[in-house]
């Protein structure tokens, strides 16, 4: 039990920036609304084009929540899974959840394909997956960041040994 | 025609929430529908299969699944131009139930004086 609160207390300190991309305003508002309910202290953006999100990539989110069947009203913009790709590109540490209202397994293996990190389905379910699985990326962010502190350590115990090996030679012959 | 705990269910039980999302479809579903009436008279039938698709997300959030299934039906018949000649009288049909819809969702609102 209080493992899972202090989980709860890491998953809503999170900061940073959070995208969510899909051209129905109303599911747009939904997630928007439960995203800043239990991540209180990151920063989230709306678009409803995959171009307007591209074009502020460099803010270099955290996390973005992205509509598969993203294609919006003009007849050349870029769907989901194009954005996908690009999103892959700019910023790899970026990691995507895809959106649809369709429950295919081409779907959900061509997403995982090019680098979503998991898929949720847009039904009557789909704010509950969406508090689990947004825990499951701040977790393993939470894994990489220890390996990088962990490695920080290491490189520093390294060399404060070397150090004091050289000065024990030195002082000792 | 519109089911409030069906959506409070979506949102989880967030009735404020429910009342946001109750403007925006009241306020985006006749534009939407208003397309799928410019694309079926251009008979655009992939078109009309694509805004189908677009409402559909809603229509489950906050309706009965027999209309739910009526709309996806409209959306795979459309994108596949499948039986284009009953097109035109199921989106009447999707027409009067959505305007049903929007009826009692804005006298649900009134209902709790949002």
């Amino acid at each position: 039990m209080e493992n899972k609160e202090n989980e709860e207390q890491v998953i809503s300190k999170r900061d940073g920036y959070v995208f969510v991309v899909d051209d129905d305003i109303v599911f747009l508002t939904m997630i928007e609304e439960e995203i800043k309910r239990f991540l209180p202290n990151a920063k989230v953006l709306s678009f409803k084009t995959g171009e307007t999100c591209l074009e502020n990539i460099q803010l270099n989110p955290f996390l973005i929540l992205l509509d598969y069947n993203l294609s919006g009203d003009e007849k050349d913009s870029i769907n989901g899974l194009r954005v996908l790709k690009e999103i892959k590109k700019s910023s790899p540490t970026t990691e995507v959840l895809m959106l649809s209202g369709i429950d295919d397994l081409k779907v959900v293996v061509s997403s995982m394909k090019y680098g979503a990190f998991d898929y949720i389905v847009k039904g009557e379910n789909a704010l509950n997956n969406l508090r689990s699985k947004i825990g499951h990326v701040v977790r393993k962010m939470r894994m990489q960041d220890d390996s990088v502190e962990k490695k920080q350590f290491n490189w520093f115990l390294k060399w404060i040994t070397i150090g004091i090996l050289v000065i024990a030679s030195i002082c000792y012959g | 025609m519109f089911n409030y705990d069906n959506l409070l269910n979506y949102v989880r039980g967030n009735a404020a929430l429910a009342a946001k999302i109750q403007k925006l479809i009241i306020e985006e579903l006749p534009k939407e529908m208003l397309k799928m009436e410019e694309a079926l008279k251009n008979k655009e039938w992939e078109k009309v299969g694509s805004i189908a698709h677009k409402i559909k997300p809603n229509i489950q959030m906050c309706s009965k699944p027999s209309l739910y299934e009526f709309v996806l039906n409209l959306e795979k018949d459309g994108k596949n131009k499948n039986q284009t000649d009953t097109i035109p009288s199921r989106v009447e049909e999707l027409k009067k139930n959505t305007e049903q819809l929007l009826v009692e969702m804005k006298e649900n609102m009134a209902s709790k004086a949002i």
